[in-house]
């Protein structure tokens, strides 16, 4: 045998074991891969065995591999070979290398001898045999220790089953399962379908319909669910999940593994029905004659997720006293195609309506929007009425007429004021200073008067000054309180006229006195008043008729006594002292009692359900729940509030404190 | 001890006056047939004022559209979540007429769309025993308005009380004269009106 033929049988060895041993290496390193996911999987306190992970065990086997293979590159190359089995066989001297060498020009035969010589098998055998020996240990011990880790677990997966009272293979968790869990919320398609993810949530907050899946780590056996009273399949393979729609009330889902439970509170939110609002025309109107022409019509709507369509809607009603009849029609369609607001115009041509003396035309705006799981919801603006008088609805002696509202009260007043000053300012060059300063002055008290009797208007006291206290002459009006803004404007410019009119300044008075009349005009039209009589006030003599009817009614028929105000709020408060009860002797099922109230809660008083919620997240988190607790208290019952007295000295300083 | 005050509930946009005499009236009856403590005249109150919260009896009548303000629909939840009832005439006697359909349509967005109170409910027998439910009107039985008599009032239920009492057979025609008018009936007409301010006080 040649050198170069001992070289090439050797490559061919080598090639033969690098693959063997980085196969070998491979499966060592997967072995123990899965051995060390094993033991974190079950021994660890808290996580639930997932199974293995093949695609991480295999990454690193095939690594390994590569690493291998990568550190026997050199038998690619017959050169690096010989020198490889040079290194083995020192007694060679170069020999080997250059008798392969097919470059080098000398007499290959006393090589060859040398090379014979040598025994080179001796050395290189044993050397072509160890990295396979040493690969076949390792993978012989990291077998041995996925066996090992693998008995184990199945020991305590039997003992777990034992105990649960569950049948489970022997990948069966042997943690709560209930921990950790993850929460995928989707939204309807009418609110675009978005998908959003809660980890680990003691309520879930979503729109009605939304489709919620609770996921949570371990295989589904022996997990139950139920929304409310209904159970809900469990699915999964590896990883248990439940699905359910949100339901339109609050309610509460419960999960159960083995002795585990956990509650989690589900709060629809609802789909907000439109708003819409009639901007144009901005109020009633009486019309003293049967109308001619057209009226237009504008209103904006608005919706939390999107508006489909809208129309105008009129009712013409005629008639009087029993009698009435009515026709309702539609105008001013429009689509707003999924527009979170939009305007809706119209317009009515009055002739076509037949309207007559005594006719009511009342005119709103409808939309539409684009729920289409629980049906569209439907809004309307308020409604814009028309009225045509009766020619002689004021002759009628049959209305006890009511007084003038105080707003047209003070526009006579001030308009009488305008004469007055006018009359006076036309006179003045007949008076002399002393003269006119007072007249003027006289008009000036009027005008102070006034100006007190709107302020009463505007902050809605009585006549005599109020029962809020009386208004000081120097108090400034805080524009914030102000309710209507025509009576300020009107307020103010009284003010201005007041101070012109106490120096005889009848000309610097007149423009602002204009400025309050116009003003008062205006707020006296933005009242919505029904043109109508007062009603009559009958008083019973209630003592004289006292048990006088002739009937007997039944002696006792109070089945119960009136339920208390706000029962509801009530029981919330008891449920809450019970839920307390037992939070330091069954916490578990103090936070589900909490979780359970929070969505019972939702639709009554949601204040109070988000700090329930708060106090069970706190829980959870080892935090203080006791601020959460107190805002829930307080949802409940209002803020504590101080008493109005001390407490009355006793005498002696031995009282208790 | 708090007198029962009987309140008029004034809406913003039909004729909530057209009956002004039933308060009276019925005031009178409480005070003949029971010992509640009941004021001698009734009151108004707007429908958006908050005052309203403080009625446990709500009654609202009238011939024209309803149209409630949102501050109106508001108080109106208010008022029946708090434990208030309210009562609805009919004042057309109208099934088709303009105040039906709109106060209808109104109370369903309001509350919800009101359902057949049975002729046994105890309604019919918390003061005075109406064994065939309720008692027909004159409106009725002259074939005014809709030309039927109603055999059902109707109502929102909210825990199994009557939380907004809605009626088609005008009884705000049939109760609506002066009290002392009262002892020319050979039978009073108003005795169901003791029945209803009875149930909204005691239910």
């Amino acid at each position: 045998m040649t050198a170069t033929q001992r070289v090439a049988r050797v490559q061919s060895q080598l090639r033969v074991v690098a693959v063997i041993s980085a196969f070998l290496w491979g499966a060592a390193i997967l072995c123990a891969v899965l051995a060390v996911e094993l033991v974190i999987g079950n021994w660890t306190p808290g996580r639930v065995s997932r199974g293995w992970d093949w695609n991480i065990a295999l990454g690193i086997a095939v690594m390994a591999a590569l690493i291998v293979l990568w550190r026997a590159r050199f038998v690619l190359s017959a050169r690096r070979v010989a020198l490889w089995m040079e290194e083995r066989a020192p007694s060679l001297q170069y020999a080997l290398i250059t008798a392969s060498d097919r470059q080098v020009a000398v007499d290959k035969s006393l090589l060859e001898a040398q090379i014979e010589r040598s025994n080179i098998d001796t050395f290189v055998r044993p050397a072509v045999l160890t990295p396979v020996i040493y690969s076949g240990v390792a993978l012989s011990v990291m077998a041995g220790a996925f066996a090992a880790a693998l008995t184990l677990a199945s020991g305590r997966a039997n003992t777990a089953a034992h105990d649960g009272g569950a049948h489970v293979g022997v990948n069966a968790p042997t943690a709560n399962r209930l921990l950790d869990l993850s929460v995928r919320v989707t939204a309807p398609a009418y609110a675009g379908a978005t998908v959003r993810k809660i980890n680990d949530p003691s309520g879930v907050t979503a729109l009605v319909g939304s489709s919620v899946t609770v996921r949570g780590t371990g295989m589904p056996d022996g997990i139950d669910a139920k929304l409310a009273d209904r159970d809900i399949h469990v699915s999964g393979r590896e990883n248990w999940q439940v699905s359910f729609n949100v339901p339109a009330s609050p309610t509460t889902i419960s999960l159960t593994d083995r002795s585990y439970d956990r509650v989690i509170a589900i709060i629809p939110i609802a789909d907000q029905a439109p708003v819409v609002t009639m901007t144009q025309p901005s109020r009633d109107t009486v019309w003293r004659h049967v109308p001619t022409g057209a009226i237009s019509f504008v209103a904006h709507a608005t919706d939390d997720i999107g508006l489909t369509d809208g129309h105008l809607e009129y009712t013409v009603t005629t008639g009087s006293g029993e009698v009435f009849k009515s026709r309702t029609g539609t105008f001013g369609v429009s689509r707003l195609g999924g527009a979170k607001a939009g305007d809706l115009r119209g317009a009515l041509a009055l002739p076509q309506l037949g309207l007559a003396e005594g006719a009511i035309l009342s005119v709103r705006a409808v939309v539409s929007d684009n729920n289409t799981l629980t049906g569209p919801g439907n809004a309307t603006s308020d409604t814009r009425t028309f009225r045509v008088a009766r020619a002689d609805e004021y002759d009628s002696l049959a209305v006890d007429a009511a007084p003038p509202p105080p707003v047209e009260r003070s526009l006579l007043t001030e308009r009488m004021l305008i004469v007055s000053a006018e009359s006076l300012l036309k006179k003045r060059a007949s008076l002399d200073t002393r003269e006119l300063v007072t007249s003027s002055g006289r008009i000036g008290l009027d005008q102070a008067d006034l100006r007190k009797k709107v302020y009463n208007i505007l902050y809605e006291q009585d006549e005599a000054g109020g029962d809020l206290g009386v208004e000081g002459d120097d108090e400034e009006l805080d524009p914030q309180l102000v309710l209507n803004r025509d009576l300020k404007q009107a307020y103010d410019a009284m003010w201005d006229a007041e101070r012109s009119l106490n120096v005889g300044e009848i000309d610097a008075a007149l423009p602002f006195m204009t400025r309050a009349l116009h003003a008062l005009d205006r707020a006296r039209l933005a009242n919505r008043l029904y043109l109508r009589g007062r009603t009559p006030r009958i008083i019973v003599n209630v003592e004289k008729v006292r048990l006088t009817g002739k009937d007997k009614g039944a002696d006792n028929v109070v089945a119960g006594q009136r339920a208390r105000a706000d029962t509801a709020l009530v029981r919330l408060d008891r449920s809450l002292d019970a839920a307390l009860g037992i939070a330091t002797t069954d916490p578990n099922h103090f936070v589900d009692a909490l979780v359970r109230l929070r969505a019972g809660a939702a639709s009554l008083n949601s204040t109070f359900a988000a700090a329930l919620g708060d106090a069970v997240d706190a829980f959870r988190a080892g935090k203080d729940m006791t601020p959460a607790l107190v805002r829930a208290r307080r949802a409940l019952l209002g803020a504590p509030r101080a008493g109005n007295a001390a407490v009355p000295w006793s005498g002696s300083w031995s009282g208790k404190p | 001890m708090t007198r029962f005050v009987f309140c008029t509930g004034q809406y913003d946009s039909g004729d909530w006056d057209s009956a002004p005499l039933v308060p009276a009236n019925l005031i009178d009856s409480v005070a003949q047939y029971t010992s509640i403590a009941v004021a001698p005249s009734g009151v108004n109150v707007a429908l958006a004022s908050d005052a309203i919260l403080d009625y446990p009896l709500v009654y609202i009548t009238g011939h024209l559209p309803v149209r409630f303000s949102a501050a109106e629909r508001r108080n109106i939840r208010k008022l029946t979540d708090r434990g208030g009832m309210i009562f609805v005439d009919d004042h057309n006697h109208d099934v088709d007429g303009v105040f039906h359909k709109t106060a209808m349509e109104e109370i369903t967005i309001a509350l919800s769309k009101p359902v057949d109170i049975p002729n046994d409910h105890e309604l019919y027998h918390s003061f005075f025993k109406f064994s065939d439910g309720p008692p027909t009107t004159s409106q009725e039985l002259n074939g005014w308005g809709d030309n039927l008599v109603h055999k059902n009032l109707q109502g929102v239920m909210r825990d199994g009380h009557i939380a907004l009492l809605y009626s088609s057979k005008d009884y705000s025609s049939e109760w609506n004269y002066h009290p002392e008018s009262k002892r020319f009936n050979a039978v009073d007409n108003t005795r169901f009106g003791v029945n209803i301010i009875v149930y909204a006080l005691t239910r």
